[in-house]
């Protein structure tokens, strides 16, 4: 492919121009800022239009000249023996293609979209981009040269495509989605390990809750059959309770009735022996009736110690009196003093004899025998009213005694309900033997049955049951069905960038080292015979007389050398081989004499083979560069 | 006039294993809710009859707690003199000392190995059932039941029976099989008949009352969910299906062919209802923007329903520049898709494709 003609049209500094490119070797040379740039760019405007986003070196704004007007480009170019004309109109991105027959060209087509798939077809590259990258060869891309270690990784991006992917950063993307699912060593564990554990855990309680199912029913199983035993346990200890409360209480009926017959027996005792003290004591009242009564009897006695004592001093009075008047008579007529004397003295004796006849007669009258009878009596019958006092009064007794045939009578009564119930003791004590057996019976079963079903309740409260959990189980399995495609599915993703890498490396790589060294030898002069990558890559090795070595050794010049060898074989091996005019962009501005010597070298080499563009501000160099290629064009911009 | 309530399936203890943990367990209590709303339904219609014809338990072992939610029910429509009869279904056949046998319902239950038979003198109603057995679940029993010479006591009669009805579309059917000349021909004033999850009229006196919640995604679940309030007199039925509250399960398929992810998204986005449980079956063939836009639609929509899951079953067929990577990468993995013939492993491959474009785009 050969280009021939550029005109631009209100593009950037040129209103008008027109470049004859038609040489294989085109040397553009002027000052900074003379246009080497804008025919640059100006070529890759009517080759790709500016939609493309590595397609164009400024924006579309910038484009305009400064005289405003619509700016158009056309190129003309030969490929496959054909002369193409491609016009476009960058501000209303317009495009036509024409193609000469005969002397004219005519109109192919004004189809934006089949101009530039002409263009990429024609060109043998997959984008704008791959031609960027291999066959304009930009300043900023010259200064890499030098980083031919980097070789590798530049090529790598010529891959990428429109969206500038790197194949090593959608690697780590998927890597990251890989750890996210699934850990290998020493990650943290991703979603697929979770649930692998989620699972292992739920398997476990999901055993767990069988186990506790089974035991649940087991356990009810046995609640219910408790459920049975324990009232059947219950009436049974309820009956020999029974039996023996009867026995009991029979028992202290009967006690109870031999009580009361012994009381009955005390207090007819008592009523006899009261009946007999009645008795004795009317015998002594009878006695007692015989005699004047103590009171009389006291009454008489007072009555005659009063006259005694009336008679004692009237006695004593008068005969004193008497004798007293009888001595005073004596003793006025003395001569009958002694019958006055003697009548005194009668007096006196004749009224103690009184005295003394009425105590004689009185004291007949209140007799101590009598008294002494009375008072033993008396005392008698004192003794038996104490002993009558010590007992009840009859009434008392009698009531008592009616009241004790009562109760007797009613426990008589009583009794007579148990007159069928006679169990022996033997039989009682078995019954209470078996009482004893059956509460300990009923006791251990009823704590069974509400153990059994407290921790029935627990397990049905506390467990989740066996179905929810093989539901969760079924859930989290297909969860994990789910993510294992996933993964299968980020494996494969994985995979398949691998194989991408060996596609490059396996198929890219032997073509690029056979190109490369092919270069390189003639670039070198045969010094260098080959470069080494396929096996290597992505260490590059250079192998001369001596053997292999890694190119930090090489000088500056053949490293430069190296790299322009790497440029065009990519650019070949992309292009499918279609040989692409080569565009530089001043790209030996930083270069030493020696070191641009041996690139124009290089550069007269490849111009041989394929039209090359050399853009430069170094009039002297393109001189020297033309001198040194059989076919070249001078443009002297100013 | 005797009235009743027909239902069948209700699959109590079924673990809706296909929803998440915490949404099965609102499935659950959704469950009882459901089955309560249905019995207090038959106690406010005064019914006569509350049939149940078979699977209302999911397994022959179910949880004690869905035993003592059982009784507690047939309980309270006992006590408002509804009768209840139930016969065992597929999931929860008879067996000798098992699950029917072990359990005191408050209910006249269907057991043994042959059609047998309640009487209810003040209905001149009887009520004949036959229990599912595992053992000969392939025979054709209602064929059987119509050439039996059944002594049929009272002016009324009902059958309970679980089996599968060979209509349009259901031909050879496993469980109890029987056609509509075979139910035509066996004579009871009403046949309830249960095993399908939907309502469905056999014949004018025999139909399936359809299950009154919905278990999971499957196609027989789709339908609405329902149970019959039915009315029997002379002979004639009447029957009303009715539906229940319980919330819907839902698949709906969306074909990818052409849709845009604006589109697909509008889409679903127009079905948004926090009552459903959707799943939704993506199909046809997906772009390369659809590709690279699937990844982030489960977070897009997510909150639009009650839940809500994605099922990839779409193709695709890129065709990519090969000469960058993520044609490349398109290339080697639609070779390998339109090699495969697994499904699995053409799902795999597919699913590789999308988080590829995804990641391409994204970076």
């Amino acid at each position: 492919m050969k280009l021939l003609k550029l005109q631009l049209q209100n593009f950037r500094k040129f209103a008008k121009a027109e470049f004859d490119l038609s040489s294989s070797a085109v040397l553009i040379y002027g000052p900074n800022e003379a246009g080497k740039s804008t025919i640059h760019q100006g070529i890759l405007a009517a080759l790709f239009g500016i939609g493309a986003p590595s397609a164009g070196l400024f924006g579309k704004e910038k484009l305009k000249s400064q005289e405003g007007g619509v700016p158009r480009v056309a190129l003309e170019f030969t490929s496959k023996g054909k002369e193409y004309k491609i016009e476009r109109d960058l501000e209303k991105s317009k495009a036509k293609l024409y193609k000469k027959s005969l002397s004219d060209y005519v109109l192919e087509s004004e189809d934006l979209k089949t101009v530039n798939q002409f263009v990429l077809k024609t060109l043998g590259v997959s984008s704008a981009a791959i031609f960027n990258k291999t066959a304009s060869i930009q300043q900023a891309d010259v200064a890499l040269i030098s980083d031919i270690f980097d070789i590798g990784e530049n090529l790598e991006k010529i891959f990428a495509g429109e969206g500038n992917v790197s194949l090593a950063k959608f690697e780590s993307e998927l890597e990251k989605i890989r750890k996210s699912l699934k850990k290998e060593r020493n990650e943290k564990p991703g979603e697929l390990d979770k649930l692998y554990e989620q699972r292992q855990n739920l398997l476990a309680k999901y055993f767990d809750a069988q186990k506790i199912s089974s035991e649940s029913q087991h356990l009810s199983e046995e609640v219910e059959q408790l459920k049975k035993l324990v009232p059947e346990l219950e009436a049974r200890v309820a009956e020999l309770d029974a039996l023996i409360l009867k026995a009991q209480q029979k028992k202290s009926l009967e006690q109870k009735r031999n009580e009361l017959r012994e009381q009955w027996k005390i207090v007819s005792e008592k009523l006899n022996k009261l009946s007999e003290l009645k008795e004795k004591k009317a015998k002594i009242e009878e006695e007692l009736g015989k005699y004047p009564t103590v009171q009389d009897l006291e009454n008489q006695s007072k009555l005659i110690s009063k006259n005694r004592q009336f008679f004692k001093l009237a006695g004593f009075w008068a005969s004193a009196v008497l004798s007293a008047l009888f001595i005073l008579f004596a003793f006025l007529q003395t001569d009958f003093i002694a019958l006055h004397l003697t009548m005194a003295v009668i007096f006196s004796g004749l009224s103690f004899s009184l005295f003394y006849l009425y105590k004689k007669k009185t004291a007949g009258i209140a007799s101590t025998d009598q008294l002494a009878a009375i008072n033993k009596l008396l005392v008698e019958k004192e003794i038996l009213e104490r002993s009558e006092q010590m007992l009840e009064s009859e009434a008392d007794l009698r009531s008592a005694l009616e009241n004790l045939e009562f109760e007797g009578n009613i426990q008589n009564k009583m009794l007579e309900a148990f007159a069928d119930f006679e169990p022996s003791t033997e039989e009682i004590e078995k019954w209470k033997t078996e009482l004893l057996a059956r509460r300990k019976e009923l006791q251990k079963a009823t704590e069974q049955f509400h153990f059994s079903r407290g921790v029935l309740k627990v397990e049905k409260e506390g467990s989740i049951s066996p179905e929810i959990l093989a539901g969760e189980l079924n859930y989290i399995e297909n969860l994990i069905k789910e993510k294992e495609k996933l993964y299968s599915a980020v494996q494969i993703a994985l995979a398949t960038v691998q194989e991408i890498k060996q596609e490059y490396h396996g198929e890219c790589l032997p073509v690029l080292e056979k190109q490369v060294s092919e270069l390189f030898a003639k670039f070198t002069s045969g010094n260098h015979k080959k470069v080494l990558l396929a096996k290597s890559w992505p260490e590059i090795l250079v192998e001369d007389q001596k053997g292999n070595f890694t190119p930090e050794s090489l000088s500056r010049g053949t490293l430069d050398q190296l790299y322009f060898a790497f440029r065009l074989a990519a650019a070949d091996m992309l292009s499918q081989n279609v040989k692409l005019p080569l565009i530089f962009d001043d790209p030996l501005v930083h270069f030493d004499k020696e070191r641009a010597k041996q690139a124009l070298d290089t550069l007269s080499q490849i111009a041989k083979e394929r039209q090359i563009i050399f853009f430069s501000h170094d009039e002297e160099l393109c001189n020297n560069l033309a001198k040194s290629i059989k076919e070249s064009k001078l443009i002297k911009l100013v | 006039m005797i009235k009743f309530i027909h239902t069948s399936d209700w699959h109590l203890g079924a673990n809706f294993s296909v929803l998440p943990p915490d949404l099965a367990e609102a499935r659950r209590q959704e469950h009882r809710k459901v089955l309560e709303e249905l019995a207090d339904f038959a106690i406010e219609k005064k019914v006569d009859l509350f049939l149940v014809a078979g699977d209302l338990f999911n397994s022959s072992n179910p949880g004690s707690a869905d035993i003592t939610f059982v009784k507690n029910l047939f309980a309270k429509l006992s006590g408002s003199n509804i009768k209840i009869f139930i016969i065992p279904g597929n999931h929860d056949a008879y067996e000798v000392g098992g699950l029917w046998d072990k359990n005191d319902f408050d209910a006249n239950i269907f057991k043994g190995s042959n059609i047998s038979s309640f009487e209810i003198p003040e209905l001149d109603l009887s009520v004949f059932g036959y229990p599912t057995r595992r053992s000969n679940r392939h025979e054709r029993i209602i064929s059987e039941i119509s050439k039996t010479n059944l002594e049929k006591r009272s002016k009324n009669s009902i059958l309970l029976f679980h089996g599968s009805w060979e209509n349009f579309g259901r031909e050879g059917e496993k469980d109890y099989p029987f056609s509509t000349d075979e139910i035509l021909k066996v004579g009871f004033d009403y046949i309830a008949l249960g095993n399908y999850h939907q309502f469905a009229e056999v014949t004018q006196n025999a139909a399936f009352s359809g299950n009154p919640v919905g278990l999971d995604f499957s196609k027989g679940e789709q339908s609405k969910k329902s149970f019959i309030y039915g009315k029997l007199e002379n002979g004639k039925t009447q029957l009303l299906a009715i539906e229940t509250s319980a919330k819907k399960f839902l698949t709906q398929n969306i074909d990818l062919t052409t849709l845009s992810p604006a589109q697909l998204l509008t889409e679903i986005n127009s079905q948004k209802d926090n009552n459903k449980l959707i799943r939704f079956e993506l199909s046809g063939i997906a772009s390369m923007e659809m590709l690279a836009y699937l990844p982030s639609l489960e977070q897009d929509i997510s909150g639009l329903f009650g839940y809500v899951e994605i099922r990839e079953n779409f193709t695709s067929h890129i065709t990519a520049d090969s000469n960058t990577y993520l044609g490349m990468y398109c290339k080697k993995l639609q070779e390998k898709i339109d090699a495969e013939k697994d499904e699995e492993k053409i799902k795999i491959y597919q699913k590789a494709l999308e988080i590829g474009v995804a990641l391409f785009n994204k970076i």
